[in-house]
């Protein structure tokens, strides 16, 4: 007789397998469509401002960030960083670049363009195209450069603006923003149009925008519940639920659907007074990515009261933007990705602080969603999510007083992270939330 | 100030403060910038002085943890150690850019961290396209009217043209120093050579053009009858702002003589035109004519295929005519660690190396004096392979 499976302490939410489900859906569906002959595109993340033109062509994208992920959650990527490390690149760079060298560099020189019998989800058949993005990192740029010795599939670079915060208030930079990007996608859609040999469906790639501001809305409503005391949402489920907005994976219609579903499903839980974690003694945030490959642990953290009520910024949609007066789809979708990048700007300005992407939001975050700790969880292999995490820490223990842990570890690296020592940690810091919240308390804080 | 020329040079790289406080005691103010994208044309047309802010390999980084990781580009924690223990207290302000994510990121938070009396971010466009430099050159109009504000001044186009007209001097005499590196023996060392780019990016560009007029009337008198050449290497990568570590190199068997850093060739490579938009001429020079792995430049190829050594060589020009023109023998290719641009970019690197059968190693690096030892080592055996 086997042991009985112990419950997880994290509460189940049945809205969150259907937008879970469409990861693997989507990669099935891309897997048949390209043994049916349509071509493949590899694509950075890009914010909603490469994706939904990819979506008008119906190309079939795969995500290399997103399939590093699945396969440290599959266990397979360390063979392929071992493989990426032999070939010359530096072991240093991004977790999830080198994953994708490697098992390029298998599905190259290796397997001749066939997909090697190890990769999960039927892996990535070589693509005709790479669409980079300069968004948040040089990684996910300079990464698909260095593929060039392994494909011959051309490389488009998308442009995304990266003002300063108080600069960006200067007259005249937004619209320079705006322009910049607006012409970086109509050049990419001339791109694909000429590598395709047809044009784009621009009603087409109207009707997909506005889908996916909508989705994008209601994804970002759900995520406002999450304010809840107690949570009614875990971290857990927000990364399992995030894909579908963040890839736009399959159809956007459906997914307004499933995250309505989703928000239905947490007001119900809000009503009900029920927590994501049966006792919420900890609300908690996350900054940045999260170990993928060791998620069990946070299963271990919901048994001790943790409950994580938000994180991963770059995950998360931008703030609602009403773009209603923009006829043209191309600008509108310069306009909203700009949205991601500067949404917190005004915020950050009136802070005083610089870091108006990434950093100044986990600051605001804290205050909004009464936390009572932060996860840094620097990764040695990814500085963009790593580098504002000391400035986050500084202010949120001195504005604040919110206190974090501080534990290093790497997205698909499972050797450069050890749960048992962060259990350990994390246990002693509990110490230091109850402390802290005296200290709030007494500087007149309401959490 | 009785040395000249290369000893001149020498003084200013040992005490760099000392020129400013003489500049700030005769009302100057100080701009310190990072490399590459600055326009330093318009930091001298307000009367101000651009001053190239460097790190320190031997300063012990003690305050950076506060607001960077340690799994993070030791130059960029250097500056900001440097900026948290106050030592950079005496600028005027900074004038910073976009030259790559950690430096961006970096800049954020020492802003954030620290008030400086001005501060001012250039966002640079990752590509070359005509809609890039459009916004590029939105970017310095910002940057310009923002600090005419700050100086309380208006800069005309008169003005303007006489500052480019200067730097445009600064860059052809500097390229004429490295001319004289192509014989052999060169004229003067890799370290020499490293002194003489970071004393002038530490001073008035004038007082600057002055001194690399000395230092090329006292190499042109150098007598080099009978001296032997050593194996002739071109260093690329990283920043390197410390010329001792080129003298590492030259010390253990090497002649330095061409580099592709930022701390060497990078910024003197083009010049700006000075006819039409001056701002858009200095747009196009400090995005399109600054050539580092940060910006994406391709072969003008468009779709369906990629051809590869196209790209490289595209990409590389630069570095083939180096290697021709200066009649290389041997590639250091060498960066900081946890140097992303660089760290992409060597493997393409190494691939044209290897296309164009010329010798290539790679050495990474701490940014620290502990970085010597093993760099000794490397250096001397690659020279080994090539004699």
């Amino acid at each position: 007789m086997g042991a009985e499976k112990k419950p997880s302490a994290i509460n189940k939410l049945k809205a969150m397998y259907p937008l879970r489900a469409n990861v693997d859906e989507s990669y099935q569906k891309s897997q048949e469509a390209i043994a049916a002959g349509e071509p493949a595109v590899w694509s950075m993340v890009n914010w909603w401002q490469g994706g939904p033109v990819m979506k008008a062509f119906g190309l079939e994208v795969m995500h290399p960030e997103n399939y590093a992920a699945i396969c440290a959650a599959d266990g397979v990527a360390q063979k392929y960083l071992q493989e990426s490390d032999a070939a010359g690149f530096p072991s240093h760079l991004c977790g999830y670049a080198r994953t994708n060298y490697g098992y390029t560099h298998r599905l190259m020189r290796e397997m001749g363009g066939q997909v090697p019998e190890e990769a999960p989800l039927g892996g990535m058949p070589p693509p005709i195209l790479l669409v980079a993005s300069n968004i948040l990192c040089d990684a996910r740029f300079k990464w698909f450069q260095g593929l060039g010795r392994y494909l011959d599939a051309p490389v488009f670079t998308l442009e995304m603006p990266t003002p300063g915060v108080k600069e960006f208030f200067h007259e005249g930079v937004y619209e320079s923003c705006v322009k910049i990007a607006t012409e970086s996608t109509r050049e990419f859609i001339r791109f694909v149009e000429k590598l395709l040999g047809k044009k784009i469906d621009m009603d087409r790639l109207a009707e997909i925008v506005d889908d996916m501001i909508e989705m994008n809305r209601v994804w970002y409503e759900v995520n406002e519940l999450r304010k809840a005391i107690p949570s009614p949402m875990h971290s857990r489920h927000f990364w399992s639920c995030m894909p579908t907005s963040l890839y736009l994976l399959g159809d956007c219609k459906e997914a307004i659907g499933q995250y309505q579903d989703l928000r239905d499903e947490l007001s119900a839980a809000i009503a009900n007074n029920a927590g994501a974690v049966r006792e919420e003694k900890y609300r908690m945030g996350f900054a940045e990515l999260p170990p993928w490959h060791s998620l069990k642990f946070f299963d271990a953290l919901a048994e001790r009261g943790w409950n994580f009520v938000v994180e991963s910024w770059a995950y998360h949609p931008p703030i609602p933007i009403d773009l209603s007066h923009v006829s043209d789809p191309v600008e509108k979708i310069a306009r909203y990705t700009l949205q991601f990048q500067t949404g917190y700007y005004q915020f950050a300005k009136d802070a005083d602080s610089d870091l108006g992407y990434m950093g100044y939001p986990y600051v605001r975050w804290a205050k909004e969603f009464k936390v009572d700790g932060m996860f840094m969880h620097p990764l040695v292999t990814c500085r963009s999510s790593s580098t504002h995490l000391g400035y986050v820490r500084e202010t949120l223990e001195r504005d604040l007083g919110v206190p974090s842990v501080w534990l290093e570890g790497d997205t698909v690296d499972f050797t450069l992270f050890d749960p048992e020592d962060a259990l350990r940690k994390a246990e002693a810091f509990e110490d230091s939330m109850e402390h802290y919240r005296e200290e709030r308390e007494k500087a007149g804080f309401d959490w | 100030m009785a040395n000249r020329g290369l000893a001149r040079a020498r003084e200013i790289m040992g005490a760099r403060q000392e020129r400013v406080d003489a500049l700030q005691k005769e009302g100057k103010k100080i701009i310190g910038y990072m490399a590459l994208h600055v326009p330093l044309e318009i930091i001298d047309a307000v009367g101000m002085v651009p001053y190239r802010l460097l790190g320190d390999i031997r300063e012990p980084v003690t305050e950076a943890d506060r607001g960077l990781p340690a799994a993070f580009c030791p130059y960029m924690r250097s500056m900001l150690d440097l900026t948290l223990k106050g030592k950079l207290d005496f600028l005027d302000g900074l004038a910073l850019a976009h030259y790559c994510d950690a430096q961006e990121k970096t800049v954020r938070i020492m802003t954030s961290m620290v008030d400086f009396p001005f501060s001012h971010f250039i966002d640079v466009p990752t590509t070359v396209h005509d809609y890039s430099l459009d916004f590029f050159t939105t970017q310095v109009e910002d940057f310009k009217k923002t600090l005419e504000q700050y100086a309380g001044t208006t800069v005309s186009d008169d003005r303007l043209r006489q500052a480019i007209d200067v730097r445009n001097e600064q860059r052809a005499l500097v390229r004429e120093l490295y001319d004289r590196k192509k014989s052999t023996p060169p004229a003067l060392s890799g370290r020499e050579t490293l002194e003489v780019i970071l004393s002038i990016q530490s001073l008035p560009a004038e007082e600057g053009n002055a001194l690399l007029r000395e230092v090329l009337d006292e190499v042109e008198d150098r007598d080099q009858q009978g001296a032997e050449g050593k194996v002739r290497v071109l260093v690329w990568g990283s920043i390197i702002d410390d010329p001792a570590y080129l003298e590492v190199i030259e010390s253990s068997g090497a002649d330095v003589v061409i580099d592709d850093l930022d701390g060497g060739t990078r910024p003197y490579t083009t010049d700006v035109e000075t006819t039409g938009d001056l701002v858009r001429q200095l747009s196009k020079k400090y995005l399109v004519g600054t050539s580092t792995p940060r910006t994406v430049v391709d072969a003008g190829e468009g779709p369906p295929k990629k051809d590869n050594i196209r790209d490289l060589a595209a990409r590389f020009k630069h570095v083939k005519r180096f290697i021709d023109d200066w009649n290389v023998d041997g590639v250091l290719l060498q960066s900081v660690r946890y140097c992303d641009p660089h760290g992409y970019e060597l493997v393409d690197v190494m691939d044209y190396m290897r296309h164009l059968e010329v010798p290539a190693i790679y050495v990474e690096h701490n940014y620290s004096e502990g970085a010597f030892a093993p760099l000794r080592t490397r250096v001397e055996a690659f020279i080994e392979t090539l004699e």
